[in-house]
């Protein structure tokens, strides 16, 4: 397994004199989402088949819900134990965005202290008519992140407040790009992005700091394993290695219909067969 | 829009069921809650809004186990959040069920949040406004405004169209360092527009009944027969050392037969 690679370390100086390193990454690393395993898996058994699983396949890290890490919080080194035994990193946390700042700043301390990258911030979040009040707010999560060196992102998402591309590209202009990442799902911009598509989102944004794979079709949904939806997986891998990403690449099913090992390891073996014929990996 | 304050013709006496547990969204916890707290004499409930997603879609049986039991809600707690249709559905329901106060209380930031979220708690009470409701904020250990000065700045920083005035009387003996629910009440009475007799001791913290701990609860009825308070007075209790009921059986004996309210 090939180890985070940093490049260049930029020293960022915070205000409490802690120095911070932004990472960077040399080739594209694929990440399971725990979601086809479950919703919470808050219980630590369940925790572990998922962690089993995903590195039986083969994924290099793992993405989990904030409400997994709860009990893990004052444990951040049992918590990176569990995945270093299995060979596998931190991909990182999705925030369920909300008020609890305080909470915000202990997640994103644990997440550094267990070696996490990414913050994905995706949760109701508002409407339109609350756009304006809710955007400081979660800058203001990013923010916490940034200042524990963790990279945040916002997961436009079906009802949140960026659904479309329209509303995400407007979010991120309104965004600061020094605390607040870029970052795609290609099932909801294969379902949300109405009159556009995936690929041609990463293309207008190669400043993309990190990418889900998740597929859609009109049948089975968001609950699709990657290659069996309708986006467009070898135009959305040419673009990727047109703008040529490095980083997190995290596989995500919203649900199954089959058992979750099954599930994962198909789209898995799916997206590398495809990275591959692009010449991404 | 527009909807100030809301008017009372009396003082009522309402209960918490934080008293009973903060999760009663299982009906057969609810249901007790209910039973205990009409068997004592209370005339309404304080319920939280996780106890409610439960009934949303019925709303008319939630109302009649209400009605049954001679019981009103006094308020619904609404945690706040970034989830403003949460909010929607909620003033929506609580309405229905005849309920007519969110109070906003939940973890909401530190000082350093103070600009981003006012006018998220400002908007939450917007909402419910929009849907009959009047809406509070609660001072609480750890929320944005604990302190008095804290919610004083809140309460001159906010509009007091969206969002008004309350009191509990634990969390300012707790929290208010240097004053107290009396003094807080007498500056403040002409806008406190709702009142939690939550009592606190350094030894059983705010899992005190009213009258046992350190709050001048004495002094506070004085002053509020001396403003002609009306509106609700809600017991509460962050859990008990005895049983709900003995607990709540208490608080309300030692605030009609000591104090005389209401």
């Amino acid at each position: 397994m090939v180890a985070v690679f940093y490049v260049a370390p930029l020293m960022i100086l915070m205000g409490n004199g802690d120095a911070v390193m932004a990472r960077t990454y040399d080739r594209i690393r694929i990440g399971a989402a725990s979601l086809v395993w479950g919703f919470d898996l808050s219980e630590q058994s369940k925790l572990e088949t998922f962690l089993d699983e995903a590195a039986d396949i083969g994924y290099e890290g793992i993405l989990v819900f904030d409400q997994t890490v709860m009990p893990w919080l004052e444990r951040p080194d049992a918590f990176k134990a569990l995945l270093k035994k299995r060979n596998l990193d931190f991909v990182g946390v999705i925030l369920r965005p909300h008020m609890d700042f305080v909470g915000t700043d202990k997640l994103c301390r644990f997440m550094a202290a267990a070696g996490a990258d990414v913050m994905n911030i995706s949760g109701r979040d508002g409407t339109a008519a609350e756009w304006d009040i809710v955007l400081p707010a979660l800058r203001r999560h990013a923010q916490i992140a940034h200042s524990h060196g963790i990279r945040a992102s916002y997961q436009h998402h079906t009802d949140w407040i960026a659904e479309t591309m329209d509303q995400y590209e407007r979010l991120l202009a309104e965004t600061d790009r020094e605390y607040f990442g870029v970052m795609t799902d290609c099932g909801h911009a294969t379902k949300d992005f109405v009159g556009h598509t995936s690929q041609e989102f990463i293309l207008r944004h190669p400043e993309l700091d990190y990418i889900e794979w998740k597929d859609w079709s009109p049948t089975t949904e968001l609950n699709t394993e990657v290659g069996r939806g309708v986006a467009d997986w070898p135009a959305i891998a040419a673009a990727i290695k047109q703008i040529n990403y490095k980083g997190w690449l995290v596989i995500e099913q919203n649900s199954a219909f089959r058992p979750a090992k099954i599930c994962a390891a198909e789209s898995f073996h799916y997206a590398r067969h495809i990275l591959k014929e692009a010449g991404a990996i | 829009m527009g909807n100030m304050s809301l008017t009372y013709d009396r003082i009522y006496l309402g209960v918490s069921q934080l008293v009973w547990g903060y999760d009663l969204s299982r009906a057969d916890r609810l249901v007790q809650c209910l039973d205990e707290a009409s068997e004592i004499g209370y005339e309404g409930v304080l319920l939280f809004d996780s106890t409610l997603p439960f009934w949303y879609n019925r709303p008319g049986e939630l109302k009649e186990m209400l009605e049954q039991r001679k019981l009103k809600v006094a308020a619904v707690i609404l945690r706040p959040s970034l989830d403003f249709k949460g909010t929607i559905q909620l003033a929506k329901f609580v309405s229905e069920i005849g309920g007519d106060r969110l109070v906003i209380s939940g973890r909401d930031g530190t000082q350093t949040e103070w600009k981003i979220s006012l006018p998220l708690l400002e908007r939450h009470g917007e909402i419910a406004n929009a849907h009959g409701l009047r809406a509070n904020y609660h001072h609480h250990t750890g929320w944005i405004a604990e302190t008095m000065e804290q919610y004083e700045q809140l309460l001159a920083d906010i509009d007091r169209k969206k969002l008004g005035a309350m009191l509990d009387c634990g969390h300012a003996t707790l929290d208010f360092k240097g004053h107290s629910a009396l003094e807080f009440y007498s500056k403040h009475s002409d806008i406190v527009e709702y009142i939690e007799f939550k009592d606190y001791s350094p030894k059983t913290d705010l899992r005190t009944e009213v009258g046992k701990g350190t709050c001048d609860f004495r002094g506070i009825a004085k002053a509020l027969k001396e403003h002609d308070y009306k509106g609700w007075i809600v017991v509460e209790q962050n859990g008990t050392s005895g049983t709900p009921k003995g607990s709540s059986q208490e608080s309300y004996r030692f605030i009609r037969e000591e104090l005389g309210l209401p």
